[in-house]
């Protein structure tokens, strides 16, 4: 079953960590291209900006509640926000590590249960993962939590996947 | 060493949307990397990671810029 068309017009964007890097890059892009954009992130720097810590699954739900007040769906989210320490993999604090995990990998799957089931409800939508770059791949903070991340996208039931299209860049 | 720019990706993620493949590899020359993780015997890989300066990513950083990512994630870090 081929996948739903996205027309890049006015479709509804959530972006988080998408007030500085890859994440406001994206925003803009998308916004360039003429989608509504809603950028979340735990340190918004425009008054435009919603808050989201993606480690909290109610931080995210409010995101995501407040995105679809304002606009009545999420056509893609792009599950942007990530944090990438370059430290040593024995002395590295635990809660830098901790952080890294809660991050990369719970804050993609709270993103995930967030939205997923409005865009299943709605018919169509994808999700973007975007954190495990794998130009990075030789970064120890990312490739200790990138081959969790990148398959991600294959975890949720197939039904839901006809709808929900999943990436991962 | 060659980097990838924020807009590189964002040019990845805004095109997936038309593509729709589940994995998408920036730069794309790195799309076969696991491939050749897998075929390639280990200590070759390892010599010749070596040998490219692998842990130039690490060690070859700028440290201002750094320090100031390092102090963001530090704070979001304390208390866990």
């Amino acid at each position: 079953m081929p996948y739903p068309k996205i027309a890049l017009d006015g479709a509804v964007v959530a972006v988080t960590g998408g007030a500085r890097g890859i994440g406001k890059a994206t925003a803009d892009l998308f916004t360039a291209r003429g989608a509504v954009v809603c950028v979340g992130d735990l340190d918004p720097a425009s008054a435009d900006a919603l808050v989201v810590d993606v480690t909290a699954r109610e931080s995210f739900g409010a995101f995501v509640d407040t995105v679809i007040d304002r606009h009545g769906r999420i056509d893609i989210l792009v599950n942007n926000a990530g944090v990438m320490p370059l430290g040593d993999f024995l002395s590295e604090d635990d809660a830098i590590s901790r952080t890294t995990l809660e991050v990369n990998v719970w804050g993609l799957i709270h993103g995930m249960r967030a939205v997923m089931p409005h865009m299943v409800d709605g018919g169509e939508g994808m999700w973007s993962t975007s954190p495990p770059w794998r130009a990075s791949w030789w970064f120890r903070g990312w490739r200790s939590t990138t081959p969790v991340s990148s398959r991600l996208w294959d975890c949720p039931p197939r039904s839901e996947r006809n709808t929900a299209v999943p990436v991962s860049v | 060493m060659p980097t990838v720019d924020a807009e590189d990706v964002a040019q990845a993620i805004v095109g997936s949307v038309r593509r729709r493949h589940a994995e998408i590899t920036v730069p794309r020359y790195l799309a076969g990397w696991d491939l050749v993780n897998a075929a390639v015997p280990e200590p070759v890989m390892r010599l010749g990671r070596r040998l490219i300066g692998d842990r130039r990513a690490l060690t070859s950083v700028q440290h201002d810029v750094r320090a100031a990512y390092d102090e963001t994630i530090a704070a979001q870090a304390s208390g866990r």
